[in-house]
């Protein structure tokens, strides 16, 4: 059959459109609740009673693990700490010796101890000071090396550990002496130790960072070789010594 | 019902309970250490003149009071001004020398300038003290310069400062330093006054 107007037919399947059928118009209702769905598990749920161990002592076991740590715990910083070495200990200061005669070379400034005498009275300016103990006068060369510094720690030490600083009884001009490079300069230092001690002593030098301590400073130390026959005479002998003044030396 | 076990038992005690048992334990401990006796109230012990006191790194005896009007060469600040002078003999026990040490206070003394020494000179000689020496104990003349209306005291009650060996918090070093209680003496002593005055 064909269509007026030489048009293709209309497709079977098409058909012109209808009227919407009563019967299946959309009725509006109110949404009715329903209590949600729990999802069913994978798994079986049973209720928890309780988080803890149900073994008798579980409880205890766990408590007793905690005290043992934290005394494990205070024991290895006890240890730590006692083996730790303390600050003292950790900034002690570099010592560097030599002996009478040698040249001690610091960072900063070489040591060179020349000789060393003892005396019961010290006389300075027209004054005479006598002692306790036993003065003992150490003749020292000091040289800066790099740049001008002063040298202002000196001090006997005897074999206790005992230090004695030098003596502020009379001036003591190499005591923070300003050197310069290449100008060295020899003077004597005088120390008043007492007479038990005079035959074991080391003089020290030093350029501290910190007044009345050398914490990690440089420090020289030469062995003073003193006898006892040489502490008597020296004590036994009223003749009034006198520090040699510092003086340019080569 | 099957009784529980003894831990199980002990165990479910609340912590509280352990707490409360730990405190009275020690307070137990603590009594039959002696802990819980009446302590007496903290004060500074007299001690007679010429005994040695400990004062840290120092040993203390302090010996006689003095006043003088005229140390020449040594002048005090104020024309007129005349000294008041503690000589007590200091023995350094630490293992260095010491800086000066200034272990004595005059706190009942009228008409001093300061509260710590102006001069601290040593006997042998009339030197100022710089350092003392371990185990060399010196003779050491303790000056305040005072005014000349002041009263001169009989006596004098003189305080014994004391230092500690104990870590500096700052370099955590140890060292010597004052006192935790810097103003409690660790003695007093009670000497006469010599009035020297000319």
């Amino acid at each position: 059959m064909s269509q007026p107007g030489g048009w293709p037919p209309p497709p079977q399947a098409w058909a012109p459109p209808q009227p919407w059928p009563q019967a299946v118009a959309p009725q509006w209702a109110p949404p009715q609740w329903a209590p949600p769905v729990a999802p069913q598990p994978a798994y079986e749920q049973r209720p928890i009673r309780s988080h803890r161990d149900p073994r008798p002592g579980g409880r205890l076991g766990h408590r007793l693990g905690v005290a043992v740590l934290l005394v494990v715990a205070l024991a290895a910083g006890a240890l730590l700490s006692r083996y730790t070495p303390d600050v003292d200990s950790a900034q002690r200061p570099f010592i560097r010796t030599g002996h009478i005669g040698q040249t001690v070379t610091l960072p900063d400034f070489t040591i060179r101890v020349r000789s060393v005498r003892g005396a019961a009275v010290l006389s300075q300016s027209g004054a005479n000071h006598d002692t306790g103990g036993v003065w003992i006068l150490v003749t020292v060369r000091l040289a800066a090396l790099h740049e001008p510094v002063s040298v202002g720690y000196m001090a006997l030490r005897d074999a206790a550990g005992h230090t004695y600083r030098a003596s502020g009884r009379v001036n003591q001009l190499l005591i923070g002496w300003r050197l310069q490079p290449g100008v060295p300069v020899a003077g004597e230092v005088a120390f008043e130790v007492p007479v038990a001690v005079a035959a074991n002593l080391a003089v020290r030098f030093a350029r501290p960072t910190q007044e009345d301590f050398l914490r990690m400073d440089a420090v020289g130390e030469v062995p003073l070789s003193i006898s006892d026959s040489q502490v008597r005479g020296w004590k036994a002998d009223s003749t009034p010594a006198s520090p040699a003044a510092p003086a340019v030396t080569s | 019902m099957a009784s529980r076990p003894l831990a199980a038992r002990v165990a479910a005690l609340p912590l509280r309970w352990f707490g409360i048992g730990a405190g009275v334990l020690a307070l137990g401990v603590s009594g039959f250490a002696g802990g819980l006796n009446p302590v007496a109230a903290p004060g500074t012990p007299q001690v007679q003149p010429s005994a040695a006191v400990d004062a840290g790194p120092v040993k203390v005896t302090v010996l006689v009071g003095r006043v003088v009007s005229d140390l020449s060469p040594i002048k005090p600040d104020e024309d007129g001004d005349r000294w008041f002078m503690v000589i007590a003999t200091i023995e350094v026990t630490a293992n260095d020398s010491r800086v000066t040490p200034d272990p004595l206070r005059v706190p009942h003394v009228a008409g001093l300038l300061h509260k710590k020494p102006d001069r601290v000179l040593l006997s042998r000689d009339g030197t100022d003290v710089d350092y003392l020496n371990p185990g060399m104990p010196e003779r050491v003349a303790y000056l305040w310069e005072q005014r000349p209306d002041a009263p001169v005291p009989a006596t004098v009650e003189v305080d014994i400062l004391g230092e500690t060996y104990r870590t500096n918090s700052l370099t955590g070093g140890k060292e010597w330093l004052p006192d935790d209680d810097a103003d409690q003496p660790r003695a007093t002593v009670q000497v006469p006054v010599q009035d020297k005055r000319t």
